[in-house]
């Protein structure tokens, strides 16, 4: 039986799952921990994790896998304040615009950084991205199963004993875990997670021309090597009292654009990308019922920038968005007949959605308002390699 | 000693439990399984947390989930199983052992004696879900939803039909290094036909197998980082 959150906008079809208690859900009863968790302990504990790696004295002491958005500012900022020694791995997702560039590269130069950049077979990765949505309604599969094995390729292959992410997801939005369980990486938690149960061997056959070995950096490494070898994941917001708009507001002076978009009032998560608040979001819709929009106001509720009944209404209003698809079926190389095909069959009850992407004109709450800035617009979307700053 | 996990299944979804209390979700069953499988645990306990609010409906769509499982682990399986009926719906399950907590509690003679007719005495685990307040023990009966005083058990009746008894610390589930050995220093069953569960950390994998106690079963923290069981083995 669907059961409701009280406190936020989520219900229990939540694709991570979520559980209701006293009419309250796992994700809010989990946030509240954040206000009685005695975060310098945390920072000890996580010290002690930094510490143990500087002993081992590698080149690299541990991978900061990054998109190029303001949450990977926040990190890397927090990694260098640890005395760590990061290498920046990034994926080519294909679909960064000219904002999606800049950033990445400004990451890299501003905080001077090492870094690598990978960017997969663009053949195998369009045919993958076709087959992921023609099976899954989900466009950005193949690069969340790069972005969430690549860097632990490299951590594996360069003996880079520690790989550090962000946010864990699932405890942020839904309370899987506690923060007090340091959950840390894993190849089932990336599966159930990131990837929603569909890993590569889904990707391929039934008329996809990618073979098996294709995809190596597709797949997770060997778990039985990683052990081996003692290479870790852990997430800083499990050491960190997270909230994602205060910290990306605050790494604004490192030279990140914020991004508008007509689908959200975020400017910074994902900013740079030409599909996550475009197609992706619309398919988000479809798969799962809600949009992206839904969890940016589910996090600011819980930070109290945003009454649950103001949030009702910000949803309501950006749930009518238009999203632009076209520009991706003109990357995917699929002709203008091919697109209506899909529009016909495949997101009939969603046409309404497609068009041209309006200007949103709501006023927001000021608590929410005041952590905003005024944001920039691509003026080129899907720029395959870009450099984006100049030295 | 064997070092299993436990699963808590209920609705098609796997949850965590902490204090026998607070829910959260964890995940799809065959994911959990894949995962604990790749970590070589010794063996899983998948056990439905039900209380009074259990259907016809819920179980079926359960068992339909367990049926389809692939796995190479030895599953155990238990929660609500209180009928013939039910047992006898549990044909061509991928599973060894069957858990009853209810029945051993009421001593229903009819339904384990059935139930060891058609899997065998080896098949049969007692679940005994307790707390203790001030060294006194009692056990959760969940289709009344009420304790019971561990006097008031028939622990011969307990010994006699089950191969294995689960002593599941409900007050210490989730946390870490807290399961109480009082529970099985007590109970006057051999050891060796003891299994725990709840509260299980290094340290208590360590004391029970100084204790010979047959087997842990880790709950929440198996997925907590990669190749947990192993660091568990090695305790």
């Amino acid at each position: 039986m669907l059961k409701k959150c009280s406190c936020c906008l989520y219900d229990t079809n939540h694709p991570f799952g979520l559980s209701i208690y006293d009419e309250c859900c796992s994700g809010c009863i989990t946030h509240k921990e954040k206000y009685s968790i005695d975060w310098s302990q945390k920072q000890e504990e996580l010290l002690q994790i930094v510490n143990d790696v500087k002993k081992k004295k590698r080149k690299y002491d541990c991978v900061v896998p990054v998109v190029g958005d303001a949450e990977d500012y926040y990190v890397v900022s927090k990694v260098l304040k640890l005395g760590l020694s990061p290498l920046i791995v990034a994926v080519n997702d294909y679909f960064k615009n000219d904002i999606g560039w800049h950033n990445l590269h400004q990451l890299i130069t501003h905080f001077d950084v090492d870094s690598v950049v990978f960017n997969p077979d663009i053949r195998v990765y369009k045919d993958l991205v076709r087959t992921s949505l023609r099976k899954f309604d989900h466009i950005m599969l193949p690069f969340l199963q790069l972005h969430t094995s690549f860097p632990v390729h490299i951590a594996k292959d360069r003996n880079i004993p520690l790989i550090i992410w962000g946010q864990h997801q699932s405890i942020e939005q839904v309370g899987k875990f506690s923060h007090y369980d340091n959950v840390e990486m894993t190849e089932w938690s990336r599966k159930e997670h990131d990837l929603f149960s569909v890993d590569t061997e889904y990707l391929i056959g039934n008329g996809a021309q990618v073979s098996e070995r294709d995809l190596n950096y597709y797949q997770y490494p060997n778990i039985s090597l990683l052990s081996q070898k003692g290479i870790r994941g852990i997430y800083l917001s499990n050491y960190f009292k997270w909230d994602p708009l205060k910290q990306n507001k605050s790494i604004l002076d490192c030279g990140f654009i914020p991004q508008h978009n007509g689908s959200s009032f975020d400017i910074y998560e994902r900013a740079g990308s030409s599909v996550y608040y475009q197609f992706h979001d619309l398919l988000k819709y479809k798969r799962v019922g809600y949009r992206k929009i839904r969890d940016h106001l589910v996090r600011e509720i819980r930070h109290q920038r945003v009454t649950r009944e103001e949030a009702i209404e910000l949803e309501l209003f950006y749930n009518q968005s238009k999203v632009d698809i076209s520009k991706f079926f003109d990357w995917l190389g699929a002709t203008k007949s091919g697109m209506d095909w899909f529009i016909l069959h495949q997101l009939k009850g969603y046409e309404h959605l497609i068009g041209k992407v309006d200007e949103n004109l709501i006023t927001l709450p000021k608590t929410l308002k005041k952590m905003l800035i005024s944001s920039s617009n691509p003026k080129r979307d899907f720029i395959l390699f870009g450099k984006g700053i100049s030295i | 000693m064997r070092v299993g996990a436990t699963v808590l299944f209920w609705d098609g979804f796997c949850y965590q439990s902490y204090g026998w209390n607070q829910m959260r979700p964890l995940g799809k069953l065959q994911g959990v399984i894949d995962s604990l499988e790749a970590y070589q645990c010794d063996e899983i306990s998948i056990i439905r947390p039900i209380r009074e609010n259990d259907t016809e409906e819920t179980f079926t769509r359960d068992i339909s989930t367990l049926r389809e499982i692939n796995s190479m682990t030895p599953l155990s399986f238990g929660g609500g199983l209180r009928s013939v009926e039910q047992i006898d719906f549990l044909h061509d399950l991928p599973i060894e052992r069957l858990i009853f907590s209810s029945a051993f509690l009421k001593q229903d003679k009819n339904l384990i004696e059935y139930t060891r007719k058609l899997f065998g005495h080896q098949a049969i685990q007692c679940l005994l879900p307790f707390s203790i307040d001030k060294q006194v023990i009692k056990v959760f009966n969940s289709e009344d939803n009420s304790y019971l005083y561990y006097d008031e058990l028939n622990m011969d009746f307990i010994d006699k039909y089950a191969n294995e008894i689960i002593l599941f610390d409900t007050k210490n589930e989730g946390f870490s290094n807290c399961f109480n050995r009082h529970s099985y220093e007590h109970i006057e069953i051999d050891n060796k036909k003891i299994v725990i569960s709840g509260g299980i950390g290094e340290e208590s994998v360590k004391l029970a197998k100084k204790d010979n106690i047959a087997s842990v079963l880790i709950e929440n923290r198996v997925l907590y980082n990669e190749y947990s069981i192993k660091e568990y083995k090695n305790a």
